[in-house]
């Protein structure tokens, strides 16, 4: 398991039956966005073709750390990645709805659901 | 009632100053999700001042001045760094820049969605940027 701390940032990630998963637990903005970026390279690199990011403590997200999903599409794409990122808050989950991302960025409500997604 | 809040021009700052917005707009009190929104324009504000001062490799200061006048919240962003007026924006359409992989380019589509009103100057050295959110529909 690997484990990154900021002051107001924490983020784990652990391959478990072959899908990287990354739980974030705190804020994302301009100055923690780079651990959140790191984390999600890690999980394009790695063996597994299924990334699940868990957001059920997600309390803040910039554009900053927005970006790092957005342009991360792309190579998902191209490599044949599924990611999805599941519980987000009402705020934030407005935010990734406001800008047209829920267009392009699978968001699900619970485990349960992104999990059929990545399996399905 | 003026609240004035100055940071120096470091990411590692923005925490602290969404947290400061936070409680002052708690102790008006103004609703929820007016302040998340609220917050989250000003952050955006400032990362771009940052990223800016960056560039230039240039130490500055933000200055932040919020103030509750009649049923609406303004806010003052000022720095000395090079100009930049938010009202120019030209919205991105997402799926370009996801094409593109861009990482930037939302900011400012935030900025414009969350407030009613953005007024920009400059006065010899300071750019003034001037949030005006409305706190009833």
């Amino acid at each position: 398991m690997n484990s990154s701390v900021s002051t107001k940032m924490n983020i784990t990630s652990q391959i478990i039956n072959d899908i990287y998963q990354i739980s974030i637990d705190g804020e994302i903005d301009a100055s923690s966005s780079i651990l959140l970026d790191e984390e999600f390279e890690k999980g394009i690199a790695s063996s597994s073709k299924k990334i699940l990011v868990d957001c059920s403590h997600l309390s803040y997200i910039s554009s900053a750390g927005l970006g790092v999903f957005m342009s991360n599409v792309e190579d998902c794409q191209d490599k044949d990645i599924k990611f999805v990122l599941y519980n987000l808050n009402i705020k934030i989950k407005s935010v990734f709805d406001m800008l047209g991302l829920n267009h392009l960025i699978q968001i699900k409500s619970n485990k349960e659901e992104a999990l059929i997604y990545l399996n399905g | 009632m003026d609240n004035v809040f100055v940071i120096e021009c470091r990411n590692q700052n923005l925490s602290k100053l969404r947290h400061y917005i936070n409680n002052v707009l708690d102790q008006i009190p103004v609703d929820e999700n007016i302040s998340f929104q609220l917050v989250m324009a000003i952050d955006e504000l400032c990362a771009n001042i940052i990223e800016h001062s960056k560039t230039n490799k240039v130490d500055g200061f933000i200055k932040i001045e919020l103030t509750k006048k009649n049923s609406c919240i303004v806010v003052k962003i000022i720095d000395e760094g090079e100009s930049f007026n938010p009202t120019q924006y030209e919205p991105s359409n997402v799926r370009d820049l996801a094409k593109n992989k861009a990482t930037g380019g939302l900011g400012l589509a935030i900025v414009n969605k969350f407030i009613d009103k953005i007024e920009y100057s400059v006065h010899n050295t300071l750019n003034i940027c001037t949030l005006y959110k409305n706190l009833v529909a």
